[in-house]
């Protein structure tokens, strides 16, 4: 111990200026970064400034590890300390130090003043807070290390930098060239942050007992190169199929492909991909129990034309959530443009694999909205806001807000009565999502959110209506109960019925 | 004696490249040894390999009684390594480095120290990134030398010094023979022949010999044999292999012999029995070297390990 902290001395004298640099940046975010909160006066005249700030956090932090690993660079033959009695625990324990003293303690404090700043008390989320601190060690700390490590000095680095930049480029690129592709859902999310972390964490030690550059470069590589081949080639049906096993209806829930199609009433804007093509699928809802809901992740869908001619998409990602009594839904998804102008004019039958959450609502708050600011359970923090008055904005502590449902019911005069008439339309929203992780990972310890109103009466859907202070406004948490897989087959139906209205 | 050094079948290759080949050598506690041969020879890689600076491709080494992969840590608390090459904590001025290495060892003499700055006229306040090649290999030995090692490491340190700070270096070297052992690299051999009591010749990877100073100036004589009349002389049919670059001009023969011994004179006038003179010169290190590298024929020369030869 007392070696690295003589090590450490050193660094801190040969490194003040970095030191400077980066406690500067990490002040500045703390001051500029509440400012996009939109309660405290504005940056509006510079807008991207925050942004900017807050993109400045961890370039400060890798020039600043950077430096300090260099400073006993761990690549080369020619190097003083490598000939000197330095003990390598010691030595990894200094720069360990180094970057727990002016990276972690200023992070940590300034996430303890966002959370202040925004009305929260920061030992009320210690555990949050320490839990983004993992995170961000896995998903930003270590990985600069690593890059520190294997490199001799900050121009290598910079070029391995590079080197990684036009990696992620070209894995993006032939990410591009799949169709549909995306699967958005968080299976695999441990095992993706602990078998990385787990690299990252021999690569050091090797680096730092050893000094085996080309070893610790290899694993790198390989890491890189099995998170692309996996992101992009993965074995998506095993890794839905264990988060959603295929459902044996326990669930209750029933869905069959509806006969009306649903398209005419449906606008979608086209799809990014000239490759692909959006069409919706109706689907008629039955058997979702009270006090529960049913949100839809993924979905995949298989289209067979007559003769034989299959086209399967990939998982696609949808945010659907249905209610109970609902009883119509529809789900918009891509499809191969080829595929389409081909069979359009034909019958197709669609077979649709959805991966689905079952939530279970918990005990509901209901208020008077205010007109400031009020405190939801979880301890997020809301106003009424927006241009038109009429959704709801919210400050969270180091995560997004438990996954709620929020109703309310209009007003159609403006909010200047005493007491809201609450004759208008009723309103419904989501806010927060299911995790259920203490933080997650962000520079900030304080998140946004806001609840945009669906309004479900459309009798009087284009009057101006206004959500006012005083209106009831209740809160239904949801909690996730089970992931499922069901399947539903269509009866021949013709394609071009499925289109929606282009914006 | 125990020994400081040893090596066995020490090899290092860079793909296809050998760098060392099969290199044995002991070098017993106490010696200043000279490592010579040409840029290129293998020197650094011999050193850098008994550093633990990197693994060898085969073979062993210890150093100091430790296997050379375990060297390290507080094994460098009894070894100073000094580089031509080696990078050093430039940001620090001479004062700092030698605050900042200070805690690093057990048995650093602070008197030493001071002793060593004074001697090496040392500006302390002066950083390391702004001295002379010369003042920063003083530098660097003070910052070794105050421990007070038990085995001293230098590569190649008096490479492209003026004979001024050369001549400090090696008289401050002089003063720690005996109590430490100097293991030093270098491809000019004067300045190595004044003070070094052991001495081995690497040539393409390979030692060609590796022995004590002495007995080596012993084994090598100049010959030159001047027959009594002028003639065409020949090289006699049975000359020894141990005789490296003949030439035979007239009634002169002159030859370099590499295994000089008591029985020499006697066996050169029974080869040579129309001699009118055959004179018998000692050999600088120098010219020894060069008989070498000159002779074509060095793989025939015998090659005399320390405990063979010391």
């Amino acid at each position: 111990m007392k070696q690295a902290l003589h090590i450490f001395g050193k660094d801190v004298r040969l490194y003040w200026i970095e030191i400077l640099a980066t406690l500067t940046v990490t002040a500045l975010f703390v001051w500029i970064y509440p400012l996009g909160w939109g309660d405290l006066v504005g940056v509006s005249v510079w807008p991207w400034v925050p942004g900017a700030v807050t993109g400045l956090v961890p370039v400060s932090w890798l020039v600043l590890i950077t430096r300090v690993i260099h400073a006993e660079s761990l690549v080369g033959e020619r190097q003083f300390w490598i000939t000197r009695p330095y003990r390598w625990p010691q030595l990894l324990g200094a720069k360990a130090l180094f970057i727990a003293a002016f990276i972690y303690v200023p992070f940590f404090l300034a996430q303890c003043m966002l959370l202040r700043e925004a009305g929260m008390h920061p030992l009320a989320h210690l555990s949050g807070l320490f839990f983004n601190m993992l995170l961000t060690t896995g998903i930003a700390v270590l990985p600069m290390a690593c890059l520190a490590a294997v490199t001799s000095n900050f121009a290598k680095m910079l070029l391995g930098l590079l080197c990684l930049i036009l990696f992620v480029a070209g894995v993006a690129y032939l990410s591009s060239l799949l169709l549909s592709s995306s699967t958005t859902n968080s299976f695999g999310d441990v095992l993706g942050f602990i078998g990385p972390v787990s690299i990252f964490v021999a690569v050091l030690i090797i680096q730092y007992a050893r000094r085996r550059t080309m070893l610790a470069r290899a694993l790198l590589t390989a890491l890189a190169v099995t998170i692309s081949v996996m992101g992009l080639f993965g074995p998506e049906d095993f890794a839905m199929g264990t988060t959603y096993p295929v459902s044996t209806d326990a669930t209750g829930l029933h869905l069959v492909f509806r006969q009306a199609p649903a398209a005419a009433s449906v606008t979608t804007s086209d799809s990014v991909d000239p490759r692909e093509f959006t069409v919706v699928f109706p689907v008629a809802i039955s058997g979702i129990a009270p006090d529960t809901a049913v949100k839809v992740d993924n979905v995949r869908v298989g289209l067979t034309a007559a003769g034989g001619v299959r086209w399967t998409s990939h998982w696609q990602g949808v945010y659907l959530t249905w209610l109970p009594g609902q009883t119509n839904g529809t789900v918009a998804l891509k499809i191969s443009r080829a595929f389409y102008e081909r069979m359009k004019d034909k019958s197709v039958t669609v077979e649709m694999s959805l991966a689905l959450t079952m939530l279970k609502s918990g005990s509901v708050t209901q208020l008077m909205l205010p007109e400031y600011r009020f405190e939801l359970p979880g301890g997020s923090v809301c106003r009424n806001s927006g241009v038109w008055g009429n959704d709801i904005s919210c400050l969270s502590p180091m995560r997004q807000p438990p996954l709620m449902l929020v109703t309310t019911r209009f007003t159609t005069e403006d909010c200047s009565a005493a007491v809201p008439s609450n004759d208008g339309d009723r309103g419904i929203g989501w806010i927060g999502t299911l995790d259920t992780q203490p933080a997650e990972f962000g520079l900030t310890s304080v998140w946004g959110s806001s609840v945009y109103f669906e309004r479900l009466s459309s009798a009087r859907s284009s009057e101006r209506q206004h959500l006012c202070p005083g209106s009831q406004i209740s809160f239904a948490p949801y909690t996730a109960v089970s992931r499922s897989q069901q399947k539903i087959m269509s009866q021949p139906l013709n394609l071009k019925s499925l289109v929606p209205s282009r914006f | 004696m125990s020994a400081a050094i040893e090596t066995h079948s020490l090899t290092k290759h860079y793909r296809r490249t050998v760098a060392l080949d099969r290199v044995t050598l002991e070098i017993p506690e106490g010696a200043v040894y000279a490592l010579v041969g040409a840029n290129g020879a293998g020197k650094t890689t011999l050193i850098r390999l008994l550093m633990n600076i990197f693994p060898p491709s085969a073979g062993s080494a210890t150093v100091l009684g430790v296997a050379s992969g375990e060297v390290g840590g507080h094994v460098f608390e009894r070894i100073a390594y000094v580089s031509e090459n080696q990078e050093m904590l430039d940001a620090l001025t001479i004062g700092g480095l030698l605050d900042y290495v200070r805690p690093f060892y057990p048995r650093w003499d602070s008197k030493l120290e001071a002793q060593l700055v004074r001697q090496f006229d040392l500006p302390l306040q002066r950083k390391l990134k702004h001295l002379s090649r010369g003042m920063r290999m003083k530098a660097a030995l003070a910052s070794v030398l105050a421990y007070r090692p038990a085995l001293i490491m230098l590569d190649e340190p008096f490479s492209g010094l003026d004979p001024l700070v050369r001549d400090e270096l090696i008289e401050s070297l002089r003063e720690r023979s005996g109590e430490t052992t100097i293991f030093l690299s270098s491809h000019d051999m004067s300045e190595v022949e004044s003070f070094a009591t052991h001495v081995g010749f690497l040539e393409q990877g390979r030692l060609l010999f590796s022995e004590r100073m002495s007995v080596l100036a012993d084994r090598f004589r100049e010959v030159e044999v001047t027959m009594s009349a002028p003639a065409n002389m020949e090289m006699p049919r049975d000359a020894p292999a141990t005789w490296l670059n003949t030439q035979c001009s007239g009634a002169t023969v002159r030859f370099v012999d590499s295994q000089f011994s008591g029985e020499t004179p006697a066996a050169l006038t029974a080869l040579f029995p129309d001699a009118a003179k055959i004179s018998m010169q000692p050999m600088t290190l120098r010219s020894i070297f060069v008989a070498i590298a000159r002779s074509g024929r060095t793989q025939k020369i015998e090659i005399a390990s320390e405990g063979e030869a010391g």
